[in-house]
């Protein structure tokens, strides 16, 4: 070949090569510019799925404390166990080591691990959908080749049974996605709680921005109660002592407030609910009793009666009638708790030795144009409207409705064909505490949203007595803890006022036979009873000896003589000193 | 005359003169080819490798976020009631009744007494000097200035 050939050969090579690599750039320009749409969208959502993929972030659920800063309720989580048996080297020797950590028998987890009849391996096998941390690191520990621990949000209440039923529970589904809060504040406040997702469009490459946000991802609001946990703690101990040292006792509550402003401090009712045992448990007694069950409340309705007819002006403390001991009612027989005549007492009297037949008599000379709308106004029959999931109305039947008669609008005098719940009853006998005002009842006393706290400011929800009529019908309550010698009740240094109830339990047809374990004894009261700071009730569900005044005011005594040493409230001498002195009467602030 | 004194050899490389610049030419390109390749190599497996960091910190950011979780539930279940009234026990503590309870008046004390707010007794503030755009605000200006940095200097030193 001589140099001439060559070098034409070498030109050619030259252009060939130069005209082959335009062609390729003029391919690459129009791919770029010029593709085919349909390709062109093919390619770009291959990218996208290859580079993006589209998840939904779940906030943080909001945490619940007490009024003191004690968590009620917080958020951890546990581990969802999975394997890739296609990684698996010694399927023998992996399920030995994990049958105890996932509770599985070791055979299972080997099957498992196995390929098909195809010989094919699963790429992903469950092997637990919940395991606790310890366990969960136990099993990262054995550094098994394939095993995937992924971590699952779940819902702690480190306080368990003590504060279980006003908590509630947060449940629903595997996912908390899907899952919701059920009773209590986490059902009331589920919304609140939950805070708000976001649908996140992320890159596979970390580099690349988050995009296609619908809205920020908006953390739960944290809930600050108005209930504290020493006092939830000392009215459950108090509560479950007063049951379960009772042969026939069945269940009961105590429900502490602050009446003048209408914080709920705390709620206990038997029997409990296990958070931590959701599912062993029986659900239903997941529910507040105090706010969702309702009963015939007797006796300690009377101080309703009481208050109506000093409000309406009908009747003052000169008014007497004569006491037969037994009635004759609209239709039945009205008696005295122990069928006796009192002669003629007054109208003190008729609350004092908590005569039935003196409030039907009262009740007869009001009429019911005047007393159902009165009773309305005590929040007889609505809902107090608190902040907790699932509240009663209770049941106030009137004239209209069809099984009123006029027979129970006497009995209704005290306490029997009347349901309230144990927080109606308590809210109303709070406006006698409060100078007649009703102080809208709540549990949550501050939202916490990021760093900013907003306190609930309490609010008067209406005024169903006059301040005068409260304080007369106040003045009685305390003459009945004083007078009332039947009244197994002794707190010496504090001025207290109470009633005492005993209520016979409704059956098809009429009531329970009145006899040990067929009626519901309860007590009422709040102190000091001229300046109060705190109102109790106390609910007992059949217990052996039926009388109120026998059960539930032992029991209200128990709880007031560590009370007062746990809210430091002095007694009302050296109270009175303190505040000539210009000191604060009450040591805690509530 | 004169080309036939030429040498011949210089007449018969000079087609080489060519395909040497082609290929220098040739080579050049793909020289600054290899240089774009590596530099891009270079800027990829830069991105990718702090990809890779950003991916390991985004694991342990969620790694210590659930470990925070994890011990805020620990701390407050150990800080529940029935487990500080056993500690308390086990610690000889017992519950006060109301005779352990002591109240003592304070002489002169009042719990609603009005709060004392210390108010801030404001601090003279001495005012901006105004220059204006004479020779001699100028001259002012500098003499200020320099004055000034004297006295920084002097109060470093």
């Amino acid at each position: 070949m001589n140099d001439e050939s060559l070098s034409r050969r070498l030109t050619l090579l030259g252009v060939v090569l130069i005209g082959i690599s335009l062609v390729l750039m003029g391919k690459l320009v129009w791919f770029q510019y010029q593709m085919d749409p349909k390709t062109k969208a093919t390619l770009e959502e291959n990218r996208e799925n290859r580079l993006f993929q589209k998840v939904e972030v779940q906030p943080d659920r909001g945490l619940i404390f007490d009024r003191n800063g004690h968590l009620l309720a917080t958020n951890s989580f546990d581990y969802q166990v999975g394997i890739s048996p296609n990684m698996v080297l010694d399927r023998q020797q992996v399920a030995a080591q994990l049958a105890p950590l996932v509770g599985l028998p070791e055979d299972q987890i080997y099957h498992a691990l196995e390929p098909d009849e195809n010989g094919v391996y699963s790429s992903w096998v469950l092997l637990a959908s919940r395991v606790d941390f310890a366990t969960g690191q136990a099993i990262a520990d054995l550094d098994i080749t394939g095993i995937d621990l992924d971590p699952r949000p779940i819902r702690v209440y480190p306080q368990g049974k003590l504060t279980a039923q006003l908590v509630g529970l947060f449940a629903g589904a595997e996912d908390i996605k899907n899952s919701r809060g059920y009773y209590g504040v986490e059902g009331f406040y589920d919304t609140l709680l939950a805070g708000q997702s976001k649908r996140v469009t992320t890159s596979t490459i970390p580099l690349l921005e988050e995009s296609e946000t619908n809205t920020d991802v908006r953390d739960g609001i944290s809930l600050v109660l108005t209930i504290d946990r020493d006092l939830q703690n000392l009215a459950q101990e108090v509560l479950n002592d007063a049951i379960e040292s009772d042969q026939t006792a069945t269940g009961g509550t105590i429900l502490i407030m602050n009446p003048r402003n209408g914080e709920i401090l705390a709620i206990a009712n038997y029997p409990q609910f296990d958070p931590d045992d959701a599912e062993g448990s029986d659900l239903d007694l997941a529910k507040n009793q105090a706010v969702q069950d309702f009963y015939e409340p007797g006796s300690i309705f009377k101080v309703l009666t009481m208050a109506v007819a000093l409000d309406l002006g009908t009747h003052d403390l000169s008014w007497t009638y004569h006491d037969p001991g037994c009635m004759e009612g609209r239709g039945n027989i009205i008696c005295n708790w122990d069928d006796r005549s009192r002669g003629d007492p007054d109208f003190a009297q008729v609350f004092i030795e908590s005569l039935n037949t003196g409030t039907a008599t009262i009740f007869e000379q009001i009429g019911p144009t005047q007393v159902y709308p009165k009773l309305r106004d005590f929040g007889i029959g609505t809902p107090t409207g608190v902040d907790l999931e699932g509240e009663t109305r209770g049941i106030l039947n009137q004239p209209g409705d069809l099984i009123w008669s006029e027979n129970q609008f006497l009995t209704t005098s005290f306490g029997q064909g009347v349901a309230v719940s144990p927080i109606q009853m308590l809210t109303a006998v709070n406006a006698i505490a409060n100078d007649g005002l009703i102080m809208q009842p709540h549990i949550v006393k501050a939202r916490i949203d990021g760093n900013e706290v907003i306190e609930a400011t309490p609010s008067a929800s209406h005024r169903p007595i006059s301040e005068e009529a409260a304080h007369t019908a106040r003045d009685i309550m305390v003459r009945v803890l004083q007078e009332n010698q039947d009244i197994e009740f002794d707190f010496p240094g504090y001025t207290i006022a109470g009633k005492t109830g005993t209520a016979e339990i409704p059956m098809p047809g009429g009531y329970e036979p009145f006899q040990a374990g067929n009626t519901i004894a309860s007590f009422v009261g709040f102190l000091p009873a001229d300046d109060p700071v705190v109102s109790v009730l106390v609910k007992l569900d059949r217990p052996q000896d039926y009388w109120g005044s026998k059960t539930a005011a032992p029991v209200f005594e128990t709880l007031l003589r560590r009370l007062v040493v746990l809210m430091e409230i002095p007694p009302d001498n050296l109270r009175y000193t303190l505040v000539a002195e210009g000191g604060n009467p009450f040591g805690r602030e509530y | 005359m004169a080309d036939q004194n030429r040498p011949i050899h210089t007449r018969s490389d000079q087609p080489w003169q060519n395909q040497r610049q082609l290929v220098a030419t040739l080579s050049l390109v793909v020289v600054v080819g290899i240089i774009i390749a590596a530099l891009y190599l270079i800027q990829t497996s830069t991105t990718t490798t702090t990809a890779r960091e950003l991916l390991a910190m985004d694991d342990y950011r969620l790694g210590l976020e659930l470990d925070n979780e994890r011990l805020r539930a620990d701390i407050a279940e150990l800080q529940s009631l029935p487990r500080v009234m056993t500690r308390a026990a086990e610690l000889g503590f017992r519950e006060a009744g109301d005779d352990d309870i002591q109240y003592i008046i304070v002489d002169g004390y009042r719990y609603d007494r009005p709060q004392l707010t210390p108010t801030a007794t404001p601090t003279p503030v001495e005012a901006e000097p105004v220059y204006d755009e004479t020779l001699s605000g100028w001259l002012r200006k500098q003499w200020d200035n320099l004055k000034q940095q004297f006295d920084e200097w002097r109060e470093g030193s």
